[in-house]
């Protein structure tokens, strides 16, 4: 009952899940979009472009989830595996 | 399904209410601004009643004619034709960098009317997007984008019975189910609009925040990508004098062949006093979602056709189709007024979702600790001032506009002050009284303003709006009218509402 558990823990947990949220979203978000910028096969201006117009759908959810997670540690795990992943893939893909 | 519920709960109502004071005024502002241009318009009354000529053809010659003889020397000419929109042809020009000034050109008789120094619809659109505040301000209204599909996302998340409730409105039962029907009907009703907005709001200014994609290919320079999108056939400076203008017609017509007969509404001369000056005519952008203007380029001294670019790459052209959808230049009067009806839509949901709260939790927090008793009372009293406040600043702007001596110096920073002082007096004044008399005085104090406008224009600007009407230029009028409108359901609301 994730829900519930959540009511009753403490302003770190709650300070840790906006934290997550907005925080670790934005980083998992330019991760991803730098990601995204570098992997679709197109010229540069058009990967920015594209990347401009769907970035954002990756941050909304980034937010959500961590008001969703079981307590104010889990909240950060997608954040941070988008961002670990999205840095790895840009840098792979820029180093090419 | 219930634990997601709850959890996306509280993230809605908390995150949803820390936002809304700051939400409201971007929502507002900007369903003012979908109207900017005609909001400039009706701020200065000195120049309305030009009239533009018959053809485009002589309103490109009567404007040029004034640019060579008042402002040779400058770096650019900025040439808007008379539209269905804004009927009057407008030179601009920078005086110095970064300061743009601007004259209605009577076509006809080729004198120049000067208005009223103000920031005029500008005033309501820096707003939107930057609260007057500069790279700060774009973060924090991008705070409020994200917040706002954050919270329309949860908000359906958490409606249990969304479909059955979609027509669902209670005004006369208890007011937290009134306030809460009212609150989910402009929620649920316009969610696409809702969701379409905040998205595309978010993308407009992508180059600030989420620079990401653009720092590997561009190193963060928003101009060298721009530069990639949009073809330029700007000539470098010659640094030696401009000989003759050509003609000008020869290079409008082919500039018609190329972007479409009756199509041209701008027209820029780059560097109208070096050898290499260049005319850039520019396709209107009102029948396409994609927010891009074809354009043909000309050398300004022989009328050689320098480039054209009509055709734009697909990923830039769905790019600017979301900034497109966000700032509708496309379908007319129409649009706008869908976009305004639609904007005011989104004021109410986050209005009432405002005022859902205090109303909900009023006997809750009535019993509790002085803690959040105090949040409590500030809360209600930054509702009052940020919902009621900012539109009484708003027509106290247009009070400022007609009140303030049109000779007087910096009276656009002065109107722009005007705004922010009313509103901040509103935030002083509903800290001072009970809730819901702040709520009524301010919400009648608006009514009444918007209710007056139109004698304040009659009687300050009345020659104007009379000569307006008579060149056929109904903007200046349907103002007026539709601020009235605006002051009726203001009175409307204060006089029903139970807050």
């Amino acid at each position: 009952m994730a829900g519930k558990t959540a009511r009753r823990q403490g302003a770190a947990h709650v300070t840790s899940r906006i934290a997550a949220a907005l925080g670790g979203g934005y980083a998992a978000t330019y991760a991803g979009t730098g990601a995204l910028g570098v992997l679709v096969p197109l010229q540069p201006a058009e990967a920015v472009y594209l990347a401009a117009s769907l970035c954002f759908l990756l941050y909304v959810p980034l937010v959500l989830y961590p008001f969703a997670a079981r307590d104010g540690v889990r909240a950060w795990g997608p954040a941070v595996v988008v961002t670990v992943a999205g840095a790895l893939l840009w840098w792979m893909g820029a180093a090419r | 399904m219930k634990a997601l519920r709850i959890a996306m709960t509280d993230l809605h109502t908390w995150g949803g209410l820390l936002i809304s004071w700051l939400l409201f005024a971007v929502l507002w502002t900007g369903t003012v601004a979908v109207f900017e241009r005609e909001v400039s318009h009706w701020m200065q009354p000195e120049r309305q009643f030009a009239r533009p000529a018959a053809s485009q053809m002589e309103n490109a010659e009567a404007a040029l004619r004034y640019l060579r003889q008042e402002r040779p020397k400058a770096p650019v000419w900025r040439i808007e034709l008379p539209s269905q929109r804004i009927p009057s042809l407008v030179v601009s020009w920078p005086e110095r960098p970064g300061e743009w000034q601007s004259r209605v050109i009577d076509a006809r008789t080729g004198t120049a009317l000067m208005g009223r120094d103000t920031e005029g619809g500008d005033h309501f659109a820096d707003f939107h997007k930057n609260l007057h505040a500069g790279t700060v301000g774009i973060w924090l209204v991008a705070l409020t984008g994200l917040m706002m599909l954050a919270a329309s996302v949860s908000g359906v998340i958490i409606h249990k019975k969304i479909f059955k409730d979609f027509f669902t409105f209670r005004p006369r039962g208890n007011s937290q189910r009134s306030w809460l029907d009212g609150h989910n009907v402009s929620g649920v009703l316009l969610l696409p609009f809702h969701l379409m907005i905040a998205y595309t709001g978010l993308a407009c200014y992508f180059a600030y925040y989420m620079p990401a994609a653009l720092n590997t290919h561009f190193d963060g320079n928003a101009d060298a990508l721009r530069a990639q999108a949009v073809q330029s056939y700007r000539l470098p400076p010659a640094k030696a004098p401009a000989p003759a203008f050509a003609p000008i017609e020869p290079m409008f017509r082919h500039a018609e062949r190329i972007l479409g007969e009756g199509r041209i509404q701008l027209m820029l001369v780059n560097q109208p006093a070096d050898a290499n000056a260049s005319v850039q005519f520019f396709r209107d952008v009102d029948d396409r979602v994609a927010y891009v203007a074809d354009h043909a380029n000309f050398r300004a001294d022989n009328g050689a056709l320098l480039g054209s670019q009509t055709s734009w790459n697909g990923y830039v052209a769905g790019y600017r189709a979301l900034v497109g959808l966000h700032v509708a230049p496309f379908g007319g009067n129409v649009v706008r007024w869908l976009y305004l009806l639609a904007g005011i839509g989104g004021c109410v949901m986050v209005a009432s979702g405002l005022v859902l709260f205090t109303v909900k939790r009023r006997p809750r927090y009535a019993k509790a600790g002085p803690a959040m008793a105090a949040f409590y009372a500030v809360a209600e009293r930054l509702n009052v001032a940020s919902v009621a406040g900012l539109l009484l600043a708003s027509a106290a702007f247009l009070y400022a506009n007609r009140l303030l001596p049109a000779e007087l110096d910096g009276r656009a920073t002065l109107e722009i002050g005007v705004f922010f002082a009313t509103w901040l007096a509103t935030l002083l004044h509903a800290l001072a009284r009970p809730v819901p008399a702040a709520w009524r005085e301010q919400l009648y104090g608006a009514a009444f303003l918007c209710l007056a406008l139109p004698l304040v224009d009659a009687v300050t600007a009345g020659d104007a709006l009379r000569l307006s009407l008579a060149a056929g230029d109904r903007v200046p009028l349907g103002f007026d009218l539709t601020v009235g409108v605006i002051g009726v359901a203001l009175a409307t609301i204060a006089r029903k509402v139970r807050l």
